[in-house]
């Protein structure tokens, strides 16, 4: 939070450092000291403008923190760090503002690279803004698949997943391990629907059977009558699934023990990684033994993984590190590669050509990007268990590497480059 | 669908969640009835007490010193806050008052996301009370049926003191006429103050039940001051009797509303309201 | 006269903008039933509020019994023993007959409250038999009756009524105006705010003339009723 504050380059020093910098071109023409090589060496030197347009305030303000600290971490450790400058603004997770804020730093503050926002329709719509100013951009979350579609873009790169990499691929190992007869849940909007349809689709073709369907409202805290269905299907399901967002979630997970479902033995799993570290502490007891699907946990013991815990112990003491540090570290490194291929400048089209290729093990594992710019990254089941006093979402098994399709039968459509 | 048991389990999910609504909506109710102001603010009180209890627990380990200590820290919070922001505005334009206790509803949520962070959390409950009561033959969560009759007998108790006690009487004087109340030597500063205090005392009791219940949220104080508001649409606001009957009004709607047409739960309730609006736009109820 | 019980001087009274009292300056003696006599509009209420404490002056003195009472809210003023009897009643009618009385025993320094209910039970043995009846529903006559009794109640050192007879029957008026000798018989202090001068000059030992929110005149009733002008012009009464 205060690490926040004191990044943040406030309005009066930032136009206190363009004057200061315009003053200095200006002494530069008059006088014209210096020679021509000494300016190119200074281009190589020069500050390196990231923008980052996340959530800043509101519920959703801890993800922009911990991505940010994650990204500042990736060039902390880069030969960068002296030249990378910062510039954070918040979009209020409303696509408008996050597009007039992308404007901002791009037309004004001159930014040479763009992290966007979190949620999928501002994700979209920064998406298009940064196309039409050929300036690239990685997301962080902002897992809209119509980016990995039919509105993909050349500029766009999603680091983190898209909703469909991060919830269909568990529908198998849901149908051979749990049970056959499902129940889904989806909080009633786009994210949560788009899941149960898709889930669906794969259920009924994996030769499951789907015993009933609910859409909870968004931001749902009650979920007795929506249980009092799970009661009522029948046959009864074997496992509740599909998506509920935050902290809903935590309402239905308290509830599902508290009526009895859990004790009768009904397995519960969320995508999205809904059972976080910090989710199933807010859960407690009741959450225990509960699944989720998603591509990171902090628990997971690769090198990779353990050495970017370690690093991030020195450089956050404080951080409980989850999956937004993760995905924010990815998509610092990501960058550093770039810039590192396009010779230490920030040239666009370079670094675009080059992380296209990259693959890495990072914290998550062996990743790389498909062609339509969407993350191939590893996929695991993560459970809810109490070790000592502690409850953690904890890998119990690997899912393997999924990606999401940007061909015409792909959730989002055909992408075309 | 709707066999007995269905209908009996929606019916005490209702009574519950109703008998919570009314610790949140008494006090919205009085405060406007007596001086006036639609405090915006009052959901705060509820997350606050809802974030104090979660830490309370966690400090102390026991669920029944964050029930009775988290309503107190909000009461004494509540006091200085009206002393010192919201007497200054009696008697002026409603809208300062809704600007104000609208800014400080953002304050206080800033505040929540400053020392609390972002994160949900929930209020661990006693592990006595974690397990199931049978009611007619229905397994009913232990919990719930506490809230149940811990949140009907605050109720109760209130209804009988402003029903029966001198201080209730001067409480449904001051609803008619707050002027005549002070020209019978009763000093209304302090008898607004004392309202306003044990009305953020009880919508704190509610913010701890309801995030044991359900989840402790930065944005649980809009959905407080939502479910309030929509209340004392419907009973009428500045009316303890109102706030009751409201509150069993929008419980049994949700609960029934959510089984019986699944997806539209919130919208019966806005649909009720909007009648109650059209048909008797002063609400159900209108005296104390 | 005595020493005054009550002293208005120079006080200017406002709503809002709108400047009601003009120096205004009057007395009431201790023990007497003074009155207050005008015209609708005349600024009567508004007198009987600012004394009170619900509309403050914005300049002068007011003084009970030597002690300065202007700038005082209502509440303290009513612990100095000042009893308000409102136009209009102000009965709060979701409370019962008992439940009114009780509100204004509750700071009224009564070390005996129940000796106090039965005191003006039996002056009024009307309200004894409604006791539990809600104020909403008495009539007029037993409404003023309630209004008259709460001021009764406790400590009382001055009562100010206003217009106690506005709106009730010829009978109900004697009923109240017997009441009021009677009140007046066993020593009470009373300001009483006056259009009805038949009424007024019956119980009333000395009278102020208010008009346009000005004191147009201050006299006995005898030197009233010698007055045809203030009869006719302030009072409405025509010339016998
Ligand atoms: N709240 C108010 N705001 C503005 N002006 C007022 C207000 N109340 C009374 N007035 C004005 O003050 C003047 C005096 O009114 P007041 O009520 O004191 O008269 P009154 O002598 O008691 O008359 P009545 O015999 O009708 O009761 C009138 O001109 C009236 O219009
Ligand atoms: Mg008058």
């Amino acid at each position: 939070m205060s690490q926040r504050d004191q990044s943040r380059p406030s309005p009066v020093t930032r136009r206190a450092f363009l004057k200061a910098a315009s003053g200095a071109t200006a002494a530069a023409a008059l006088t014209g000291p210096f020679p021509a090589s000494v300016n190119v060496a200074r281009a190589q030197s020069r500050e390196i403008k990231i923008g980052i347009v996340s959530a800043y305030s509101g519920v959703f303000s801890v993800i922009g923190k911990r991505s940010e600290l994650g990204i500042r971490l990736a060039f902390e450790k880069s030969k960068y760090r002296d030249r990378v400058k910062f510039f954070i603004e918040d979009s209020q997770v409303k696509p408008d503002v996050a597009v007039q804020k992308a404007q901002r730093l791009v037309e004004r503050e001159g930014v040479d690279v763009l992290v966007g926002p979190v949620a999928g329709h501002e994700a979209l719509a920064v998406s298009e803004y940064s196309k039409s100013k050929k300036k690239l951009m990685l997301l962080v979350y902002g897992g809209n698949v119509k980016i990995a579609g039919d509105s993909c873009s050349r500029y766009t790169f999603m680091v983190g997943h898209t909703i469909w990499s991060v919830s269909v691929p568990v529908v198998p190992w849901i149908l051979e391990t749990l049970g056959k007869d499902v129940f889904l849940m989806g909080s009633d909007y786009i994210t949560g629907k788009d899941i149960v349809r898709w889930m669906d689709e794969g259920i009924k073709k994996g030769g499951g059977r789907v015993v009933g369907t609910a859409f909870p409202p968004l931001g749902n805290a009650e979920f007795a009558p929506y249980i009092a269905q799970i009661k009522n299907a029948s046959p009864r399901p074997k496992v509740v699934t599909g998506f509920i967002g935050g902290s809903d979630l935590v309402a239905l997970a308290k509830q599902f023990d508290e009526f009895g479902l859990k004790r009768e033995g009904i397995a519960m799993v969320q995508t999205i990684g809904g059972f976080s570290d910090v989710q199933a502490r807010a859960i407690g007891e009741a959450g225990v033994g509960h699944y989720d699907i998603i591509h990171y946990s902090r628990w997971l013991s690769h090198k990779e993984n353990q050495d970017f815990l370690a690093d991030f112990k020195k450089f956050a003491p404080d951080e409980l590190v989850d999956d937004a540090h993760a995905l924010g570290y990815d998509v610092g490194t990501s960058i550093v590669y770039g810039l590192d291929a396009a010779g230490g400048v920030p040239d666009n089209e370079k670094m675009i050509d080059a992380i296209v290729e990259r693959r890495w093990v990072g914290p998550r594992g062996e990743s790389s990007f498909g062609p339509n710019h969407a993350i191939r990254h590893p996929t695991y089941v993560r459970q809810i268990q109490k070790v000592g006093n502690e409850y953690r979402s904890i890998p119990i098994k690997p899912l393997g590497i999924t990606g999401t399709p940007g061909d015409a039968a792909g959730p989002g459509g055909l992408c075309k480059l | 669908m709707a066999s007995p048991e269905v209908l009996l389990t929606n019916l005490l999910y209702g009574l519950t969640i109703a008998s919570a609504l009314v610790l949140i909506s008494s006090g919205l109710s009085l405060i406007f009835g007596i001086v006036g102001v639609v405090n915006f603010a009052h959901g705060s009180f509820g997350m606050l007490g809802a974030y104090l209890g979660f830490s309370l627990v966690m400090a102390t380990g026991s669920f029944w010193a964050a029930l009775l200590l988290a309503p107190l820290i909000v009461t004494a919070g509540a006091i200085v806050m009206e002393r010192l922001t919201l007497r200054p505005l009696y008697g002026l334009n409603p809208l300062y008052q809704l600007f104000l206790t609208f800014a400080l509803s953002l304050v206080f949520s800033n505040l929540v996301l400053l020392v609390w962070g972002g994160d949900t959390v929930s209020i661990p409950t006693p592990s006595y009370l974690r397990g199931f009561v049978s009611i007619f033959g229905i397994a009913y969560p232990t919990f719930r049926l506490f809230v149940l009759v811990f949140s009907a007998c605050l109720a109760a108790a209130l209804w009988l003191f402003i029903g029966r006690s001198a201080w209730g009487a001067v409480l449904r004087a001051g609803l008619h006429n707050m002027e005549m109340v002070e020209a019978f030597g009763i000093n209304t500063r302090a008898l607004v103050t004392a309202v306003f205090a044990v009305g953020a005392g009880l919508a704190a009791v509610a913010g701890v039940v309801m995030g044991a219940m359900r989840s402790v949220n930065p944005e649980m104080d809009l959905d407080l001051i939502t479910s309030a508001l929509v209340v004392v649409v419907i009973g009428g606001l500045g009316s303890f009797r109102g706030a009751v009957i409201g509150s069993l009004i929008l419980g049994t709607a949700e609960s029934f509303g959510a089984q019986l047409l699944p997806g539209l739960a919130k919208f019966v309730v806005w649909i009720v309201m909007a009648a109650i609006l059209l048909w008797r736009p002063e609400g159900l109820v209108k005296d104390a | 006269m005595t020493t005054p019980a009550l002293a208005l001087e120079g006080v200017n009274t406002f709503y809002g903008p709108s400047h009601i009292l003009f120096d205004l300056g009057l007395t009431v003696g201790e023990g007497t039933v003074t009155c207050l006599l005008g015209r609708n509009g005349a600024g009567k209420t508004t007198a009987i509020r600012t004394i009170m404490g619900l509309t403050p002056p914005r300049s002068g003195a007011i003084t009970f019994r030597g002690e300065r009472i202007s700038g005082l809210r209502p509440w303290q003023i009513f612990r100095r023993g000042i009893k308000l009897v409102p136009q209009g009643r102000g009965i709060f009618p979701p409370l019962s007959v008992e439940e009114n009385l009780r509100l204004a025993l509750l700071r009224a320094e009564a070390p005996e409250p129940a000796a106090e209910l039965e005191k003006v039970y039996a002056l009024f043995p009307v309200l004894a038999e409604r006791r539990r009846q809600r104020g909403q529903t008495l009539s007029g006559g037993e409404l003023q009756m309630l209004a008259i009794a709460r001021a009764l109640l406790g400590r009382t050192g001055l009562i100010l009524m206003d217009e106690p007879t506005e709106g009730l029957a010829p009978l109900v008026v004697r009923t109240i105006q017997e009441t009021l000798h009677r009140i007046k018989r066993e020593g009470a202090t009373v300001l009483l705010a006056e259009q009805n001068a038949r009424m007024a000059l019956d119980v009333g030992d000395w009278h102020h003339i208010i008009d346009d929110g000005r004191i147009r005149f201050s006299g006995d009733s005898r030197s009233i009723l010698g007055n045809d002008e203030i009869m006719t012009q302030y009072l409405g009464v025509s010339p016998r």
